[in-house]
């Protein structure tokens, strides 16, 4: 379970960004993070994941704290930032292998777990050329799977679907699901309503640091549209 | 013909920065010529006049001081042209665009070359004219004479660029299709450079004539070379007619076979390679630590302007240490000799700290270390990966020089232990060094000019330093002796090592949040 309690986030002493967040996020949720821009989601994403300092509270996955066990945290998660960012003088193969390194897999579990999502994303062929040569999408495609290599308990996506072809999407929804009747945690930040109404199982809305909305999507939503209930809640005119 | 015309002006607009100065004078401001347009003639001026003055202190004749311009202005080209055939013949921006229109292939590449030609045009009439002046008492200068000459330089770039471009293709190919071939071949041709250098050429005794002899023997070897002397020396036209000639249709002939396939080999060139196999490495169980040294290593090779940029001065440092050994006649100098007897760790030492690697190694992650901060391994593991990866090219250079000089120096045992313990130590602290500096004012936010600035500004400080040690003798009393001073120099640097380790532990956490934190 991930926990978020009283979180507060600081960049300018006295002027908080983000101001105690409690989210609770559990296993099998598809959890719509919604915002603004500006409103504090990539900060709160950064700060999930240890790129973001934490003014007060703390983050806990399964009681594993961010701020007392970086490294034991950070084994069980996979980020995919809001633009891919890669070594671009490398080639896939070796970006892949990299990442593996990092997250401690077995030769073996490494070998399947590339052939097996880069051929999902349909980048299998093209992971010996160099990431220079790469398209945008073919960037985030390439994001996407080293996230999935070490099959973390896990994932926190910031706009995970800017950038890929339709096809791309889909596969990327249809794995996010597995992967959560799987048991594990989804946490993904999104601009486009109507993917985070479909996909998603929970929603929080952000506004100004603060959480306006939080809960079970159905219940919140009840008659309305995801995009009518953020227009009124968040858009002030 | 017209479209031939157009594709060259449109290429020519952009050598040396001619459309800027033209939109300049367009607009009426005459006095804004390119400041790197202005900076390239003076530096071409400055070499010329190096070269002048060269060829009229070592050579007297005349007829041998020509060919000898024209062999170093065909190299010259060839060594340019390496680098130009892949910018513009090959892998150019617009060729994808140019085969749209109804252009002929071979208009294409022929505008193409013109771009080349006269990129290579201009230092060949430097170089050529530099030796002509120097050259003038010795020669009869006539109008015939002078016309020929010329003639003959409009036509030294056409070799070099058709070799270029050759050797350019083949290396593709090979990089392409035979990789492990390219790769032991390069490590045959290394291997034999170094039999010679080591076994062979020191057992030569070098002399000035010597030299004379090998360079004449050298501009006879280049065919090309031959014919150009002998039409100038004998002012025979028929020789003369054969040099133009044989550049005529070898320039035609390569035209010819280049247009036929010119968009495939483009299309090559660019990376549209047929799909090899994936090659799954072996890893090791140190697995986190090792694999960012891995990363670090593949990252430093593949990123050629990062790899160039850190070590060029100490692998510069390394190869003019061995020239100055064999080929200069310094080699017979005893007061040389025994210098290098005393203090050449001292040298190796300032030449392994040239490595500026460090300097750059965390702040050209940039947006990465998000990543890494994300990934489960400690600032520690960051940063001594780096620091290892770092050490381990400069350690080669330093086995290499420290060999090198044990072997041809021949010192006492003291000094053999200081050859390759002292530049260790020293590099060591440089990187370490070298690492703080650029972790405590690394400014991943910040892109203004201030930050570009501090960013260039920074490698001054170890550059400085490195070269602060060549000092140290003149510090300490001549009584004290090399032992003392090579000596201090080494506890110096430990205690510098441990320094750094002080300052890296204490300023820990601040150093974590100024490369991991957003």
């Amino acid at each position: 379970m991930l926990e978020i309690k009283k979180y507060s986030l600081e960049y300018i002493k006295g002027k908080k960004v983000i101001n105690k967040l409690n989210l609770y996020v559990k296993e099998g949720d598809i959890y719509a993070f919604v915002g603004r821009n500006g409103a504090g989601k990539t900060s709160t994403i950064k700060s999930i994941v240890g790129i973001n300092h934490i003014t007060e509270g703390d983050i806990l996955l399964d009681g594993i704290s961010i701020l007392k066990q970086p490294i034991a945290f950070k084994k069980r998660i996979a980020y995919v930032p809001d633009t891919p960012i890669l070594y671009e003088h490398l080639t896939g193969i070796q970006y892949l292998l990299f990442i593996a390194d990092m997250y401690d897999l077995t030769e073996e579990k490494r070998d399947t777990m590339i052939q097996t999502y880069a051929k999902t994303f349909e980048l299998y062929e093209d992971l010996n050329d160099i990431i220079e040569s790469y398209s945008h999408g073919m960037k985030q495609k390439l994001v996407l799977v080293a996230a999935f290599l070490h099959d973390p308990k896990l994932y926190i996506l910031d706009e995970p679907f800017v950038g890929l072809d339709p096809k791309a999407s889909f596969t990327l929804k249809k794995l996010l699901k597995e992967k959560a009747e799987q048991g594990k945690i989804i946490f993904f930040s999104t601009h486009v309503l109507e993917v985070a109404e479909k996909l998603c199982n929970k929603i929080a809305i952000l506004k100004e640091g603060k959480l306006v909305v939080d809960g079970e999507m159905k219940k919140v939503l009840q008659e309305h549209s995801l995009e009518e209930l953020f227009m009124e809640l968040v858009v002030d005119d | 013909m017209t479209k031939i015309i157009h594709l060259i002006y449109i290429h020519l607009l952009s050598l040396f920065g001619i459309n800027r100065v033209v939109k300049n004078v367009h607009e009426g401001e005459s006095a804004r010529f390119e400041f790197k347009t202005i900076l390239f003639i003076i530096i071409s001026l400055l070499y010329c006049f190096l070269f002048y003055i060269l060829l009229q202190t070592f050579f007297t004749d005349g007829f041998l001081i020509l060919p000898i311009a024209f062999l170093f202005s065909s190299i010259f080209c060839l060594l340019y042209d390496f680098n130009q055939v892949k910018a513009i013949l090959f892998q150019a921006e617009d060729t994808l665009f140019l085969f749209s229109l109804p252009i002929d292939k071979k208009e294409i590449v022929l505008s193409k070359l013109f771009t080349i030609y006269f990129k290579n045009i201009f230092f060949a009439f430097l170089f050529m004219i530099s030796a002509l002046l120097a050259a003038r008492f010795t020669l009869l200068l006539n109008q015939t004479f002078i016309l020929l000459f010329l003639v003959m330089i409009l036509f030294i770039p056409v070799l070099p660029i058709v070799i270029a471009s050759i050797c350019f293709y083949a290396n593709s190919y090979f990089k392409m299709h035979f990789l492990k071939l390219r790769v032991a071949l390069f490590i045959s041709i290394f291997v034999v450079l170094c039999f010679f250098l080591f076994f062979i050429l020191p057992d030569v005794y070098i002399t000035r004539s010597n030299i004379m002899f090998l360079i004449s023997k050298l501009c006879r070897l280049y065919p090309i070379s031959y014919l150009f002397s002998q039409s100038l020396s004998q002012m025979n036209l028929f020789l003369f007619f054969a040099y133009l000639m044989i550049h005529i249709g070898i320039i035609y002939l390569y035209i010819v076979f280049l247009s036929f396939d010119y968009p495939k080999i483009c299309s090559v060139m660019r990376g549209r390679k047929k799909k090899s196999f994936i090659v799954y490495k072996k890893r090791s169980n140190k697995k986190r630590f090792f694999g960012l040294v891995h990363k670090e290593l593949v990252y430093l090779f593949s990123y050629s302007l990062y790899f160039k940029n850190s070590y060029s001065l100490t692998i510069i440092g390394s190869i003019f240490l061995v020239f100055m050994f064999l080929i200069l006649p310094y080699r017979s100098y005893d007061s040389f000799l025994s210098y290098f007897n005393l203090f050449g760790p001292l040298v190796l030492s300032v030449i392994a700290s040239l490595g500026l690697s460090g300097i750059h190694a965390f702040s050209l992650e940039r947006k990465n270390l998000d990543m890494l901060g994300s990934f489960p391994v400690s600032f520690g593991q960051v940063f001594f990966a780096k620091m290892l990866t770092n050490f381990l090219l400069l350690f080669v250079l330093i086995l290499f020089n420290a060999t090198f000089l044990m072997l041809v120096v021949k010192p006492n045992t003291f000094v053999i232990v200081m050859l390759y313990v002292l530049p260790i130590f020293v590099s060591l602290f440089h990187i370490f060094f070298s690492l703080l500096l650029d972790s405590c004012f690394i400014d991943k936010a910040n892109q203004s000019e201030s930050a570009i600035i501090k960013e260039r500004l920074l490698p001054i400080v170890p550059i400085f330093l490195s070269f602060s040690y060549l000092v140290f003798p003149f510090l300490f009393p001549n009584v004290l002796g090399y032992k003392y001073i090579l000596g201090s120099l080494l506890v110096i640097s430990i205690s510098e090592i441990i320094c750094c380790l002080l300052f890296y532990f204490v300023a820990r956490r601040k150093l974590i949040r100024k490369i991991f934190y957003s």
